[in-house]
């Protein structure tokens, strides 16, 4: 699977880019601000719909687009078992008619940004739903902030599982999607259920059978990714020490079942009904009525998917806890890598890599490995300021792209 | 505001301001309007306003909105008494009497299950609803809430509260793939469900 070509329109930095991406590994290197991660999210936008580094989607908008309402379109098209997928997402301030009068005028008056956008997403020509964008482009994405994937907080951590699982199951993202909505409803009823005696308390019926049924959709998933994972973890040689591999297991409040990596294919969620599904369900189930009275006094739900977490233990230390900062950059590229191995294997095709400067932090033996890796990839992207962090031998089978100023000149320096 | 502007403008603003969908820009430009309109135009538009205040009212079995109590749908001898049909909003009666394919009757619940905004069991018509069936002509109650999560919430507590009436059916609109849709463009959930919900034929 490969990009072949990539069209930015008033996207961050770039006006205008049209760009044609070979099979194999692109270099891009350029100085600090280039261009170089946005042109690595606008890839990753293509793939799972959302940006790697914010929330705030207007910030994708250039700040000197001149239309109004603004907007940054990215078009991509996807090659893969020979078959062109056109994916387009198009993210647009909110219509002129409620914007912009309606917000607050600002001293400066090129200065003001409306606070909504809208987003579209076309496939082939087709407006679609943002959710079927999922699955069309599988890409991996590695940034030094990664480190945070260990070091960060838990929900760093269920954010690489939801992300991962988003883009081979899309009936996940919609599960998970109903859970939160679920979940806060929930959360409102116990709040009013605190407050206010005479709402009776049989109206949770509805929100904990549907709490339980999409949580345990949501973690059976999760259980097996971490059990594929870590098969795929094992496979990796050269990251991390023979004498402490890195390994994953799910963490919860609830007992629920840690299959090993054998009795746990991956199967879409789309198949529930299965034996772990029911088993975590039960388990789920319980939990909920032990945890009722401290739910009813905290009035908020203390069990369930969005509390989990995920243990990277390298040998038996939890890097989360123990690591330093050099052992748990090198546990995320290891998940990252068992990451890609898992869309392979589902897919049956590689994902494309968007490795973001990822190289200045690496020592020489595991740049080695990640050079070595882009080599097994359909395609790999990688940035970086100077051209030095890569082997002669990898630029000489990679393009080599130099950014300067959002414009690309192809290069022969090495 | 109110320093710049006579004060009946900046009140007209504010109450135009209140409405839905209606945010200051759009309140201020209709009040602009109203006022350089002929005294005539703006008699009617509250003439228009008072008499939706007064002569609208709920249906008292129903809780449609009508002129007259019963309204309607519940006079009408011609409908059949053994069905109802349980609604979201009385806007939703509208869409399904467009298809003239259901000849029942119809209960609005006012507003759907949903905890965040306030709206609990007892804010929706649910307790008149199960005195209605529990009076004994009704044989069987759709449960027509919108097909999402506060729809779907909704619909189960429906059920829940009629479950103790083992002799009345209770049914749920099906979901699943749009008439002159092509399956090709079907999103896989809706597809799911049409699975799911196949019929014989």
């Amino acid at each position: 699977m490969r990009v072949t070509h990539l069209a930015l329109t008033h996207f961050r930095s770039f006006s205008r880019l049209d760009l044609s991406l070979p099979i194999g590994s692109t270099v891009i290197w350029g100085d600090n601000g280039a261009g170089k991660s946005n042109l690595i999210e606008s890839l990753y936008l293509l793939a799972t719909s959302r940006s790697p580094y914010t929330s705030a989607e207007r910030e994708m908008i250039d700040w000197h687009c001149p239309h109004r309402p603004a907007f940054a379109r990215v078009i991509g098209r996807v090659l893969r078992e020979g078959r062109v997928t056109s994916l387009e997402v198009l993210t647009a301030e909110t219509d002129a008619s409620t914007s912009p009068a309606d917000f607050e005028p600002s001293p400066d008056p090129g200065m003001y940004r409306p606070a909504t956008v809208r987003r579209k997403v076309v496939i082939n020509g087709t407006p679609r739903q943002t959710g079927e964008l999922l699955g069309h482009l599988n890409a991996v994405h590695f940034s030094p902030e990664e480190v945070e994937l260990v070091a960060g907080s838990a929900e760093r951590r269920r954010r690489f599982l939801d992300i991962t699982l988003s883009q081979l199951d899309r009936q996940y993202v919609r599960t998970l999607r109903q859970y939160q909505r679920v979940l806060v409803q929930r959360n409102a009823l116990l709040r009013h259920l605190r407050d206010n005696p005479a709402v009776s308390p049989s109206q949770l019926d509805h929100w904990d059978t549907e709490a339980v049924s999409l949580g345990a959709a949501i973690v059976a998933a999760r259980i097996r990714a971490v059990a594929r994972l870590n098969v795929h973890l094992a496979l990796i040689d050269g990251i991390a020490p023979a004498a402490a591999p890195i390994r994953i297991t799910y963490v919860s409040g609830v007992n629920f079942p840690n299959p090993s990596e054998g009795d746990a294919p991956f199967v879409r969620t789309i198949d529930v009904g299965d034996t772990l599904a029911e088993d975590v369900a039960s388990r789920l189930r319980d939990a909920f009525a032990r945890q009722r009275t401290r739910e009813r006094a905290a009035a908020i739900t203390l069990v369930g998917p969005h509390r989990d977490d995920l243990a990277v233990c390298a040998g038996v230390i939890d890097q989360r806890t123990y690591g330093s900062r050099g052992q748990q950059r090198t546990a995320a590229l290891a998940l990252k890598i068992a990451e890609a191995g898992l869309m392979r294997e589902v897919t049956g095709e590689p994902p494309v890599l968007l490795l973001d400067d990822v190289m200045s932090e690496l020592d020489p033996t595991r740049r080695a490995f990640v050079e070595s890796l882009c080599a097994d990839a359909d395609q790999a992207i990688v940035t970086g300021t100077e051209a030095a962090v890569f082997s002669p031998a990898f630029r000489e089978r990679s393009q080599t792209l130099r950014l300067e100023g959002a414009t690309f000149h192809p290069t022969a320096s090495r | 505001m109110s320093a710049l502007m006579a004060e009946p403008i900046a009140t007209a603003i504010e109450a135009f301001g209140r409405m839905p969908g209606i945010g200051p820009k759009t309140a201020q430009r209709l009040a602009f309007y109203l006022l350089r309109q002929p005294r005539s135009e703006a008699e009617a538009l509250s003439r228009a306003v008072i008499e939706l205040k007064d002569l609208i009212r709920e249906c008292s079995t129903c809780f449609n909105l009508s002129e007259t109590d019963p309204c309607g749908i519940c006079a009408n001898d011609g409908r059949d008494r053994t069905a109802v049909c349980v609604v979201e909003e009385p806007l939703d009666i509208v869409a399904l009497e467009k298809t003239a394919s259901f000849k029942g009757l119809y209960h609005v619940l006012h507003g759907s299950f949903s905890p965040m905004e306030g709206v609990l069991e007892d804010d929706l018509r649910i307790r008149e609803l199960v005195q209605r069936v529990d009076a004994g002509a009704i044989e069987e109650v759709i449960v027509a809430t919108n097909a999402t999560v506060e729809g779907e919430a909704t619909a189960n507590l429906v059920r829940a509260r009629l479950r103790h009436l083992s002799a009345v059916r209770v049914t749920r609109l099906a979901q699943g793939l749009p008439i002159g849709s092509d399956i090709e463009y079907a999103d896989d959930y809706t597809l799911t469900r049409a699975l799911q919900n196949r019929t014989r034929l």
